[in-house]
């Protein structure tokens, strides 16, 4: 290979797992799968005089993973969180934005084994009059919930059998739904401890599922009336109506499985 | 006098008469004429006086001698007149005769005495030219004589004065000789006899001491040759002396004398590789070859002058009467031409070898050329493989071919561009062709060849005199990658040998990286080109990136397992093993999955390209692709068991669950445990 470097290898298997826009809006953090975060600047990337050098990120660094995927980012007013495999991380927006991040702070996944070594698949934000929580949808089955101001873990939501591929929060944090391999969909109550409210199973519903892509759920979310809840995975992206846990109406994605689902514009 | 008158008088009128004065045979007739006009008349008178007049008067006309007398007498004695006139007549005719006689007698007289005299005149006449003649002759004669060399004139005798100061004055006598030309003649004559009587002595005795000269040179001569093979049995016998010690110095010294002779820049390389020889690599061996005599002929102070040729070419072809003229003495030009490329790309007559010993059997010998006109240093590889060391390779049957293996040692050093940039202009000037036309003649002009021999060709420069100091900063990287790059070229032909024949064979150190029992296997192992490579529906990332050239060797791998085939295009570069191999891999089980649809084959390329490192040992990376293949081999089966264990249908799946996973899931992407661990046998993640 005439001049190789591995990087331009490396570009080649990349995936980005997860971006998320800064405080003020201007900038674009994405993370890949060899744990970097790279940061866009979004005006003179969308500029009409935009070429390819200012297409490229003007900071990236490594996202505390030592070189394993970083699969969620989050950001808050002052912090920029990034999870996956390892502890969760924050960075302060100012430090990345001066390029001279540094870990602010890092929650550790609790380990419940011996050579478990779980993965944070998705995290979530619910503001609280207690403070902020951070709901983390880990690898080791569980969601497990910080208090991001003290870094106590404070719940763990257990019950899936398989790990957590998303979680997200509804009825202003009181309650959090997640999506797992296990082909489930949980609601739980936040402040009660024990079983998950509901459970959804897409692979179940003669509707949503689609036996040869297999059960597992890969996204889900919910509109801001708390009404309705889209997930999809390997089943058929649908729309779930909560008070009756019916799949409303199904999405038609042939041969597609679905990785990542949000509600736009919702009017 | 009177008669003679008559007689005159007579002829006058005899010619008077009219009719023909033919000559005497007629005068009678016409003097039967008369007659007769005299009858006539004389009968006719008694006829008529009348008529008598008339004729007188007629008579007179012609004549007058008889008239008077026949007018004096009339009528009485006209006969007795007439028979007197008769016999007048014929006396005057008789005299007449004699007189005819007589005219004729005397013209012939005339005749003979004017022959007589003109014979005379004639004889003396000739008699005049007979002297003449002799006159003339003689005076040849005279002239002859006179001059007349004698040989004495031929001798070149010394001027008078120089005569007079050198000879004796026995000799010159000067005396005598002044005054006598002669004598001086002779006295100088003698001069020059003795002079040259001397001289001739003096050459006996010069040619005398010549040839004892000679003689004694033959004597000293022979001595001198008896001398050299005792010298030479000397220097024998010092030889085991110096092996002994270890130090040849004839054999140095010889390669140093014939080293002067080395162009400048070969003169560089072989002095460096000498000194690196002998300082850090003793098993490298430099020697010098190459023609001498030839060498020594070519006088470096000459530079090469092409132009004039091609000059000259050009006024010929312009001026075109020139060119008829010379054509019978200039060359055709074809000859000119292609004697003009013959000086272009000479090369030097002296070459440096260097042989690289790769491992124990196998070893690399390289000759560097000079190339004295375009002034650059080329090389001519040569591989020498032991006798058991595999080297016959369906699919890698290129890798050992002298001009494919060096290529690419330094990223971009192809050999075949000239690295001088002005060779271009050269030759596109002298209308030859590109350089790498002529590169299977002449060698291959790689860049760490001209560093090796002290030549930088930076671009816009004009290149200076060859430098030690560049010379010596990369001579140990280049022989060092030289060595690496044989090495791994004979390892991967090895190893593709056994590809070939279906085993992946992988060395003990490194089976402890894989499991024990592999349920895919390889069923065949081709080479493939780039063309295939490129038309491949999912490779056309790699061919955008520049990941994958036109000058890489392509491979094609197909490894199976019950219904499910596995096709990888592996990408291997010039610079094996320092870039790894690529995998381009295609699954066939139901659908087709590739990279570019299905994240668990990205996954899959990933471990295989990306995370080599542990396929690699310190020392060597000999193995890396036996051991990427055999990796390739450990994921297709954990993909293959994980994909049957993610279905949710029932019933017995065709690939049975054989390994151990740690979990069969992880991550946003649902990734497979690809990663496997010696030491416990099971599979995770990265």
């Amino acid at each position: 290979m005439t001049g190789t470097a591995d990087s331009e290898r490396k570009l080649l298997h990349t995936t980005v797992f997860a971006q998320c826009f800064s405080p003020c809006g201007k900038y674009l953090a994405a993370a890949n799968n060899f744990g970097k975060i790279a940061v866009f600047s979004l005006l003179s990337a969308l500029a009409p005089t935009a070429d390819d050098e200012t297409r490229k990120p003007f900071y990236s660094f490594d996202g505390g993973t030592r070189g394993r995927p970083i699969y969620c980012l989050l950001s808050t007013e002052t912090f920029l969180i990034s999870a996956g495999n390892g502890d969760i991380s924050a960075w302060t927006w100012a430090e990345v934005l001066d390029k001279a991040a540094k870990e602010a702070w890092t929650l550790k996944i609790p380990k419940l084994q011996m050579y478990s070594d779980p993965e944070t698949n998705s995290i979530a934000l619910s503001k609280q009059e207690t403070g902020t929580e951070l709901y983390g949808g880990c690898g080791d089955d569980n969601v497990h919930v910080w208090d991001i101001e003290s870094g106590r873990l404070t719940r763990t939501l257990s019950g899936h059998r398989a790990y957590i591929h998303a979680v997200c929060t509804k009825n202003m944090g009181r309650e959090c739904v997640s999506a797992s391999e296990d082909g489930s969909v949980r609601i739980w109550d936040c402040r009660i401890k024990g079983e998950a409210v509901h459970i959804l199973e897409p692979y179940k519903h003669e509707k949503t599922a689609r036996a040869d892509l297999g059960k597992w759920v890969g996204c889900v979310t919910c509109d801001s009336n708390e009404d309705w809840l889209v997930c999809g995975g390997a089943p058929h992206l649908a729309a779930w109506h909560l008070r009756s846990l019916d799949p409303m109406t199904t999405f038609n994605t042939p041969a597609a499985s679905h990785n990542t689902v949000m509600y736009h514009e919702d009017l | 006098m009177d008669a003679t008158k008559d007689e005159k008088k007579r002829k006058r009128t005899i010619k008077v008469e009219p009719g023909s004065t033919q000559g005497s045979g007629d005068t009678k007739l016409e003097l039967k004429k008369v007659k007769i006009s005299h009858e006539s008349s004389s009968v006719g008178g008694g006829r008529a006086l009348f008529y008598a007049e008339e004729e007188e008067v007629e008579q007179r006309g012609r004549g007058q001698g008889c008239q008077c007398a026949l007018k004096e007498s009339k009528d009485k004695n006209v006969k007795a007149e007439i028979e007197q006139k008769k016999v007048e007549g014929m006396l005057q005719m008789v005299m007449l005769k004699k007189l005819n006689r007589l005219a004729h007698i005397r013209c012939k007289k005339v005749r003979d005495k004017t022959t007589e005299v003109k014979s005379m005149i004639d004889k003396s006449h000739l008699q005049v030219q007979n002297l003449l003649y002799e006159i003339l002759h003689l005076e040849k004669e005279i002239v002859k004589c006179l001059s007349f060399r004698s040989k004495d004139e031929e001798i070149d005798l010394v001027p008078v004065e120089q005569f007079y100061e050198e000879a004796p004055p026995d000799i010159s006598k000067p005396e005598e000789t002044q005054s006598d030309a002669h004598r001086q003649r002779l006295a100088r004559l003698d001069w020059e006899r003795e002079q040259r009587q001397q001289l001739a002595s003096q050459l006996k005795t010069a040619q005398k001491t010549k040839e004892d000269m000679e003689s004694d040179n033959k004597l000293k001569q022979e001595q001198l040759e008896n001398l050299q093979p005792k010298l030479n049995t000397i220097l024998q016998s010092t030889k085991p002396v110096q092996e002994y010690l270890n130090m040849p110095f004839d054999a140095v010294r010889e390669e140093h004398a014939i080293a002067a002779y080395l162009p400048h820049p070969l003169f560089v390389l072989y002095m460096q590789t000498c000194a690196y020889r002998d300082v850090a690599d003793t098993k490298l061996l430099v020697s010098l070859e190459g023609d001498l005599e030839k060498a020594k002929a070519l006088d470096p102070s000459t530079t090469i002058i092409i132009d004039e040729d091609s000059d000259s070419e050009q006024e010929e072809l312009e001026d075109p009467d020139q060119k008829n003229k010379k054509r019978s003495r200039r060359k055709t030009v074809e000859v000119m031409k292609s004697d003009r490329t013959s000086k272009v790309l000479m090369k030097h007559p002296l070459k440096v070898m260097v042989k690289v010993p790769c491992d124990d059997e196998c070893s690399l010998q390289l000759t560097f050329n000079y190339l004295v006109f375009l002034k650059v240093v080329t090389v001519e590889v040569k591989v020498i493989t032991a006798n058991n060391t595999q080297t016959v390779c369906i699919s890698g049957s290129d890798l050992l071919l002298p001009d494919q293996i060096l290529k690419d040692l330094y990223p971009g050093d192809r050999g075949d561009v000239s690295p001088n940039h002005s060779n271009q202009f050269e030759l596109t000037r002298l209308g030859l062709q590109d350089f790498s036309v002529y590169v299977s003649e002449l060698g291959q002009p790689y860049q760490w060849a001209q560093k090796m021999a002290g030549l930088q060709f930076l671009p816009g420069q004009v290149p200076a005199t060859p430098q030690a100091d560049i010379s010596r900063q990369t001579m140990q990287a280049t022989i060092g990658r030289i060595r690496r790059r044989v090495q791994s070229r004979l390892s991967l032909l090895k190893q593709l040998t056994a590809l070939e024949h279906g085993s992946i064979s992988v060395s003990s150190e490194y089976q402890k990286l894989f499991p024990v029992k592999l349920s895919s296997c390889l069923k065949s192992w081709v080479r493939s080109t780039y063309s295939e490579f490129v038309e491949s529906p999912f490779t056309q990332p790699l061919v955008d990136m520049g990941i994958a050239g036109e000058e890489d060797l392509y491979f094609k791998a197909s490894i199976e397992r019950g219904s499910a085939k596995l096709v990888a295009l592996v990408v291997v570069g010039a610079d094996y093993p320092t870039q790894a191999p690529l995998f381009s891999v295609s699954v066939d089980w139901a659908t087709c999955r590739h990279a570019r649809n299905d994240n668990h084959i990205q996954e899959l390329e990933e471990e295989v390209n990306i995370h080599y490192d542990e396929l690699v040992s310190g020392k060597s990376c000999d193995q890396l692709l036996t051991n990427q293949l055999q990796r390739l081999l450990m994921c297709f089966d954990v993909y293959l068991e994980t994909e049957s264990l993610n279905r949710i249908s029932e019933g017995p799946a065709e690939i049975a669950k054989e390994k151990v996973f740690s979990r069969v899931s992880r991550g946003r992407q649902r990734s497979k445990p690809y990663k496997f661990d010696g030491n416990t046998g099971i599979f995770s993640h990265r």
